[in-house]
């Protein structure tokens, strides 16, 4: 499966880029311990399936945020990494930590220019 | 034993204080991100560390608690109750009426309501009802509606004075109660020998149990002396994953990650990001941050800015603190369903006050000793003796202060799901033995008869009937299913040698209801 998302550095606004209509899927790596998501929503929508280990929907044009609440088997001192389950298993976010259990990704996406 | 009781209640409502002080300490998240920046040089190659710490959306807690400040303390409102499955519902040995032979280590976490029918190791059978819980039900249910605060790790504790911290709930959570009710006493037909007796014999004459009149037939209470945490192995993180997804057991933290994630949303609107004054701030902070040799005193200064930033807005502290208080509460159910899948009761202690109908109150010392055996087994063991409360009255025979000594041990084997309706199924054997030391005392008054119950031989003035003494062997087997809503059915077939007052053998047949009264309480 191709990568579609890519982690954006130093924007105010963007955390990653990716292509309008690709879909998507997210998964966690437990470093300490197991991490689910036990809730998210993108562009305000609620995903459903919850809780589980990954997430899949589809890249919508704009800076849609992507607001998750994540769940440890190590409560506040569980630690892990969001991937996008893909051919490259890109780290998007090395900061998964059970202390923090909340938090958003603003995916930004525009047709043409593929970001 | 009330005032401790009092006591510990009013520390609990004491408000969650000094949420938010003038200048906090960071949370642990900045103070890592800050050594991940720190220990790269100056310059471009700090970017990557830089980026992780600016969004303030990505340490929402860090933020909210300086934003909240003070306003936290205003909002204590009301509450109520916790979820968990694995407990024991119903009477505990010796309350009567129940269908558990052996008692269980956990008891229920807020209000289970159990009723059963039939009795055990009594002649009487009946319905009793039984309320249970542990006491760390009563500061879930303050957390849960908002009156007190669940200690949030990751941020500051000197700005979170007056929270109920995590060892405070573990404690709180190895105390259990709880209240049988005897809300049908059904009759019995008896036979018995005068405890006074009368020279004169005369022809049977019908005599009966003389009821009380007290409904509470069992206040008890327990402590959980030992148990086993697991957090690491397969094993625990597998049942952690199971119970998360359960729609019963994950109920609770399920709907507390859902007003979470929307008191988020009100809290980082995402037109924030976008506002001049705001990318301005981002701007400067890499900036700062690359060129900082001390990078922890930089971002103070540029977090002191953002915080002016986010504040602005009079809504913002209400939004915080509404951020806070579900922040908090998601912790504790996170925290709650983590040690169901966690932790194990070993040794338990179990204090029973027992009020049988027509008989002196007695109570019970027992300890529960609760293993699980592989996956699918279970064993549980009970020893326990039971003294009168205050030697017999009206007896003219001495008669024992230790009532009896008791034994039993239960074998439990999952079956797991079956079918489509039954999503968990338990086969279970048990065996109970009890020694009856002294005779039962069993107060009888012909004024006020009760139906069905009929003693034979006894003069007309006997006001008491001494039980047999000797050995009560019981056997059991009992199926329990599940319906995968807290509703539970024990089936059960048992065999007896004698009951405590009917010196026959017997089998009976046990059908139980049971509903977990907790998982209303959690959505």
């Amino acid at each position: 499966m191709a990568c579609s998302l890519t982690k954006v550095l130093l924007d105010p606004v963007c955390d990653f880029k990716g292509n309008p209509g690709d879909q998507v899927t997210l998964t966690l790596t437990g470093t300490t311990g197991q991490v689910a998501f036990e809730a998210a929503k993108y562009g305000g929508t609620p995903l459903a399936g919850l809780p589980a280990s990954e997430i899949t929907f589809t890249i919508h044009e704009g800076q849609i945020p992507l607001d998750v609440v994540y769940a440890f088997s190590q409560g506040t001192a569980g630690r892990g990494e969001l991937h996008e389950k893909c051919t490259a298993n890109t780290l998007l976010d090395d900061w998964v930590r059970g202390d923090n259990p909340v938090t958003r990704y603003v995916i930004c996406a525009s047709n043409g220019s593929g970001a | 034993m009330k005032r401790p009781c009092v006591t510990m209640f009013l520390m609990l409502l004491l408000p969650a204080a000094v949420f938010g002080q003038a200048n906090p300490e960071l949370c642990n998240v900045y103070k890592d991100q800050i050594g991940a920046i720190q220990k790269q040089p100056k310059g471009k190659s700090r970017d990557a560390a830089i980026s992780d710490i600016l969004k303030p959306a990505q340490h929402a807690g860090c933020i909210a608690i300086v934003i909240a400040g003070n306003t936290l303390q205003g909002r204590f409102k009301r509450a109520f109750e916790a979820a968990r499955t694995d407990k024991q519902e119903g009477a505990g040995v010796g309350a009567g009426g129940g269908t558990n032979l052996i008692s269980k280590g956990v008891a229920a976490q807020a209000l289970s309501l159990a009723s059963e029918y039939g009795a055990l190791t009594e002649s009487t059978s009946g319905q009793v009802e039984t309320v249970s819980g542990s006491l760390d039900g009563v500061p879930g249910a303050l957390i849960r509606g908002g009156l007190a605060m669940y200690c949030i790790d990751g941020l500051p504790p000197v700005v979170q004075k007056g929270c109920i911290s995590k060892s405070a709930i573990n404690l709180l959570k190895r105390l259990s109660y709880s209240v049988s009710f005897d809300t049908s006493r059904e009759s019995t037909t008896l036979t018995g020998a005068p405890a006074s007796p009368s020279s004169s014999t005369g022809p049977t004459t019908p005599v009966t149990f003389s009821p009380s009149g007290r409904e509470i037939s069992s206040i008890g209470g327990r402590f959980e002396i030992w148990n086993q945490r697991d957090t690491t192995s397969a094993d625990y993180a597998k049942a952690w994953m199971t119970k998360l997804q359960d729609k019963a057991a994950g109920a609770a933290q399920l709907s507390a990650a859902n007003a979470l994630l929307a008191a988020f949303e009100t809290l980082f609107a995402s037109d924030f990001v976008q506002s001049s004054d705001y990318q301005k701030w981002y701007a400067q902070a890499i900036g700062a941050l690359e060129d900082a040799t001390d990078v922890e005193a930089a971002w103070r200064t540029l977090f002191a800015q953002l915080v002016v930033l986010a504040k602005k807005t009079k809504e913002a502290q209400t939004a915080a603190a509404d951020f806070l208080t579900a922040l908090s509460r998601y912790e504790l159910e996170q925290d709650l369903l983590i040690t169901e899948a966690a932790t194990k009761s070993v040794w338990s202690f179990e204090y029973a006050d027992n009020r049988p109908v027509g008989q002196d109150s007695n109570s019970t010392f027992r300890m529960i000793f609760d293993k699980g055996i592989g996956k699918k087994w279970a064993l549980t063991a009970n020893a326990a003796v039971s003294v009168w409360d205050n030697a017999q009255s009206k007896v003219s025979v001495p008669v024992n202060r230790l009532r009896d000594a008791q034994a039993g041990a239960e074998i439990d084997y999952k079956l797991g799901k079956i079918g489509s309706l039954i999503s968990a199924a338990t086969v279970s054997g048990s065996y109970y033995f009890q020694h009856q030391d002294s005779a039962i005392l069993l107060n009888v008054s012909p004024a006020q008869p009760l139906p069905g119950i009929t003693f034979s031989d006894l003069p007309s003035g006997a006001s008491s009937v001494l039980a047999d003494t000797g050995t009560i062997h019981i056997a059991q087997l009992k199926l329990t299913i599940g319906t995968g809503s807290n509703l539970r059915v024990p089936l059960a077939i048992s065999y007896s040698n004698r009951s405590e007052l009917v010196p026959k053998p017997s089998w009976k047949a046990q059908v139980g209801l049971s509903y977990d009264f907790d998982s209303l309480f959690s959505k």
